[in-house]
């Protein structure tokens, strides 16, 4: 298998994370010629990232997608609760996570790759993620995001967090972590698998490799 | 099963038609509340925190996005299976889900059925003729020609009925309400399956109450389901003003 993946790119370090704590043999590359190039549209249509190429050539786009397809096909490390609430739970994470916590804090980027963005737009993206971020306050467990086990919860959440403890103070905005204990607490515990280190480090290295441009 | 299952969300939604024909499917019985998310109260901020609709709650969750509530009613209650068993198919089936559900959502919703249907009936505003105009020219074909390259001539996506036909299926209805047709000279494959899986009873069924609701003022849709002897539930999250949610929808 061989997945189409950035290190920047939190949806991609999503499935790097599952990827990770299921051990599994997968060739980490970047999409040919960027992720708009011809080449790499005809493998994935929607020209995103990541996407997986199985070895029978089929290729499956969406984070959320390639990790619960993981799940099924690899169960033997599970990433899911048996229970289907639990299970729901889990899910409800991720959702929060892709459709929710993500689109404000990526409506912010372009700033970061030298766009001038409208001061009232950012604080109105500031101020709908800290919406978000209290809900999610609300509703994450510990030791892990839905309790006693790490999961694809975790998985979503940790590149996301990442981005924000990093990016937000450049926009002026309190850190993600601030006044808010159980996802500061959650935060430290999380960093510390091997999984998620990995992961993180190469993030790291590729937001660092960024701001020296 | 202590509680019947509960669904806070309008019938004309093509998120809460998804949940509504699985839980058919799957034979469960349901009862309502018919809101649209800009005229949640404040307690439904509480159960669906980016005040979406569908929103289900019954003895054991309370779950606010329509993907994450058919699976988990497809792991409570496996029969029958609406998810392929071969695990490929599985990840095809959700892909195709998920790209109704965002892609055709935005178009079909947002782009089309909120210019033509939301804007002017529940924020009494003008109709964008331009985005809608590029969005029946450039848009819907596109989405279209996709789609024809993944519907099979005959029966359903994967075998029988999965979680694929009926997510693409529900933002037909909403097209139609915004009244689009799939033209069957351009897309043959797409038009035929698309009635074909609308044909199914659990849509059929559903196909007066939207026709009704459709004709009737938002404040009427709780006395209109109740004389068509639809189960309401009897709280609701609603108000009789609109809001707008935390996140702009145009």
């Amino acid at each position: 298998m061989k997945l189409y993946s950035r290190d920047l790119s939190n949806f991609a370090s999503k499935t790097r994370i599952v990827i990770r704590e299921k051990g599994l043999n997968v060739e980490m590359v970047n999409p040919p010629g960027g992720t708009g190039s011809a080449e790499y549209k005809k493998l994935n249509p929607l020209g995103k990232i990541p996407a997986l190429q199985l070895d029978s050539g089929q290729v499956i786009a969406e984070s959320e997608v390639i990790n619960e397809y993981l799940e099924d096909r690899f169960p033997e490390t599970p990433l899911l609760p048996k229970d289907a609430e639990g299970r729901a739970k889990v899910r409800s994470f991720s959702r929060l996570n892709d459709l929710y916590v993500d689109p404000p804090l990526r409506a912010l980027l372009p700033q970061l790759f030298g766009k001038k963005l409208d001061d009232g737009f950012i604080q109105e993206k500031i101020a709908e993620i800290n919406n978000r971020l209290d809900q999610l306050e609300t509703m994450i467990s510990s030791p892990w995001a839905a309790g006693d086990t790490f999961t694809l919860a975790d998985a979503a959440l940790t590149p996301t967090i990442f981005l924000m403890v990093n990016i937000l103070p450049q926009f002026g905005a309190k850190g993600p972590l601030e006044g808010r204990p159980k996802l500061a607490a959650w935060w430290k515990q999380v960093q510390e698998r091997p999984s998620t280190s990995k992961t993180l480090g190469e993030q790291h290295a590729a937001l660092a490799a960024m701001m020296k441009k | 099963m202590a509680r019947r299952v509960q669904i806070i969300g309008s019938h004309l939604s093509p998120y809460v038609r998804k949940v509504l024909v699985v839980l058919d499917l799957k034979g469960i019985p349901y009862e309502v509340d018919p809101i649209v998310p800009f005229f949640g109260n404040d307690s439904f901020s509480r159960i669906s925190p980016v005040r979406r609709i569908p929103v289900l709650i019954d003895d054991q969750v309370t779950l606010a996005d329509s993907s994450v509530i058919c699976q988990y009613l497809e792991d409570r209650y496996p029969e029958p299976t609406l998810y392929p068993a071969n695990i490929v198919d599985r990840a095809r089936a959700r892909w195709l889900e998920e790209y109704a559900d965002s892609r055709m959502g935005e178009v079909f919703i947002w782009r089309l059925f909120n210019q033509v249907a939301i804007k002017p009936a529940v924020w009494g505003e003008q109709i964008d003729k331009t985005m809608v105009e590029k969005t029946l020219q450039e848009d819907m074909p596109q989405v279209l020609n996709y789609l024809e390259t993944q519907v099979p001539a005959e029966g359903f996506v994967f075998g029988s009925v999965s979680i694929a036909d009926i997510s693409i299926a529900c933002f037909f209805r909403n097209a139609a309400f915004s009244r689009f047709q799939v033209d069957p000279a351009r897309w043959p494959r797409t038009a035929a399956f698309v009635e074909r899986v609308l044909q199914l009873e659990s849509f059929e069924k559903l196909k007066p109450i939207e026709e009704r609701l459709r004709r009737t003022p938002l404040m009427q849709h709780r006395a209109a389901l109740i004389e068509m002897g639809v189960p309401v539930m009897q709280e609701t999250y609603g108000t009789a003003e609109p809001r707008r949610g935390i996140m702009r929808i145009d």
